[in-house]
């Protein structure tokens, strides 16, 4: 021994506080929470610690994998998958699991996160690659679906619940989103054109409809007014032949000189515009001179008339 | 060396395990305390029997920091595992209790339930239709153990 002048028991007790130190140590097992750490006895799998305070039995007890038991979130790298129809697409996507059973996921599978991003990654190839493109862009859903339920059957022996498998992104290559665009834009230009036709058309029938409801009313009202004017020539007719018939009646039963008078009135009248005409300062009067002269005494018998009535 | 040890008293022991008691309440989550209640008993013992040799002073001292941290482990267990939240982390053991109503058929025992957006598997002692109501009575790992509500 080492010569400290310190007996050799004194060296044992030494020994022993610093083994047991160890012991304590080794022992004594803090888990935190949301882990699981499992027991190996001499590599055998015996039990798992949930969170807390352990002991386990130095020398025969070593902590074999500290699992983690809350839900953890795995990052699937883009891959390149060809659809039904032969595009060529990038897709990635994100997957959530936790692990129920910290036995089963250390000890059923070697390197749980690399067999559960090649899982994902080949179910996705599976999923997406039995579709057509079309679908793939608008069965987000149903994918995630299908997706869903095939990985966590085949993570159940690791004892891992699969919660949810999202595709994050699909992204066809820049030519094919092109074509697309291009495919909408046309579909949207055929439906403006046709549209177009379609008013043009409407408008076209709904100019000849009007056209002919005009012609139709112009028809019935040149009818209406011939038909008036036909009634108006009829009431003139008749006025007329009342005025004669009055007249005439006045006569038979009056003096026939009122007529005198009222036709020497009349010309007297006549007389009198033709004389009162700016441009003319001469005459021409195919008058016969009698007819006035007649008129005039007819004026004179009336005149008599009267004065013998005074 | 030996000077050091045999020069041991009531006080060294008293300060190693105020210093240990230290380093527990800076965060060791139990194993130093232990070693930290070791330490104080040597020095009582020591007040009370000044004369001891030091190297059994040493083995007391290893030895009821052995057995002080199995006390602590033993009667504080259910004190050190009180929690707000037992069933955190515990995903199956949360579900037990609830009650739902079957989208498909158990048969042979065996089925799936639709919780929330995932699928679990259902087991059942008896044969349970479409449609029915069921209760989720244990959970075995992966597994529902369910049963029939009528």
């Amino acid at each position: 021994m080492f010569d400290l002048g310190i007996t050799q028991g004194g060296v044992t007790a030494i020994v022993l506080v610093m083994l047991t130190l160890l012991i304590i140590f080794m022992g004594a097992k803090v888990v935190p929470q949301g882990y699981g750490w499992t027991v190996e006895r001499f590599g055998r799998y015996t039990r798992t610690l949930p969170p807390g305070l352990h002991i386990i039995i130095p020398f025969i007890d070593t902590i074999g994998h500290r699992q983690n038991m809350m839900e953890q979130v795995l990052d699937v790298p883009p891959q390149e998958v060809i659809s039904s129809d032969n595009a060529m697409v990038t897709t990635d996507a994100v997957c959530f699991f936790q692990v129920l059973d910290a036995a089963k996921s250390s000890y059923e599978v070697n390197d749980l996160y690399r067999a559960m991003q090649n899982l994902v990654m080949t179910n996705i190839r599976a999923v997406v690659g039995s579709m057509e493109l079309d679908q793939m862009l608008s069965n987000r859903d149903s994918i995630n679906g299908t997706l869903l339920s095939k990985v966590d059957e085949a993570t159940d022996p690791w004892g891992v619940k699969v919660t949810r498998v999202e595709i994050r992104d699909i992204s066809p290559p820049a030519d094919l989103v092109e074509a697309m665009a291009n495919q909408m834009k046309a579909e949207r230009e055929k439906r403006a054109a046709i549209l177009n036709a379609e008013g043009e058309r409407q408008a076209a029938i709904a100019v000849a409809e009007g056209e002919k409801q005009a012609a139709i009313l112009r028809a019935e009202g040149n009818k209406e007014a011939a038909f008036r004017e036909a009634e108006a020539r009829e009431r003139e007719a008749e006025a007329e032949a009342r005025a004669t018939q009055m007249v005439s009646e006045a006569i038979s039963q009056g003096n026939p000189q009122a007529l005198n008078y009222f036709v020497a009135q009349k010309y007297v009248e006549a007389l009198q515009g033709v004389a009162s005409a700016e441009n003319s300062k001469v005459i021409m009067m195919p008058l016969e001179a009698s007819n006035v002269i007649g008129s005039v005494a007819g004026i004179s018998e009336l005149l008599n008339a009267t004065k013998i009535k005074g | 060396m030996s000077e050091f040890f045999t020069e041991l008293s009531p006080w060294h022991w008293l300060i190693l395990g105020m210093v240990l008691l230290g380093f527990e309440v800076l965060g060791s989550a139990g194993f130093l305390l232990g070693i930290a209640l070791g330490a104080l008993l040597q020095a009582v013992i020591l007040f009370v029997v000044p004369d001891m040799a030091w190297h059994v002073q040493l083995l007391i001292f290893a030895l009821a920091s052995v057995i002080f941290t199995l006390l602590y482990w033993r009667v504080f267990r259910r004190f050190n595992d009180r929690s707000d939240q037992p069933l955190l982390n515990d995903r199956a053991a949360q579900l037990i209790g609830r009650q739902l109503v079957l989208a498909g058929p158990i048969e042979n025992g065996l089925g799936k339930i639709q919780i929330g957006d995932t699928l679990w598997r259902a087991q059942a002692d008896a044969n349970i239709p479409a449609g029915s109501k069921i209760e989720i009575i244990d959970s075995q790992g992966m597994v529902l153990i369910v049963r029939q509500v009528d």
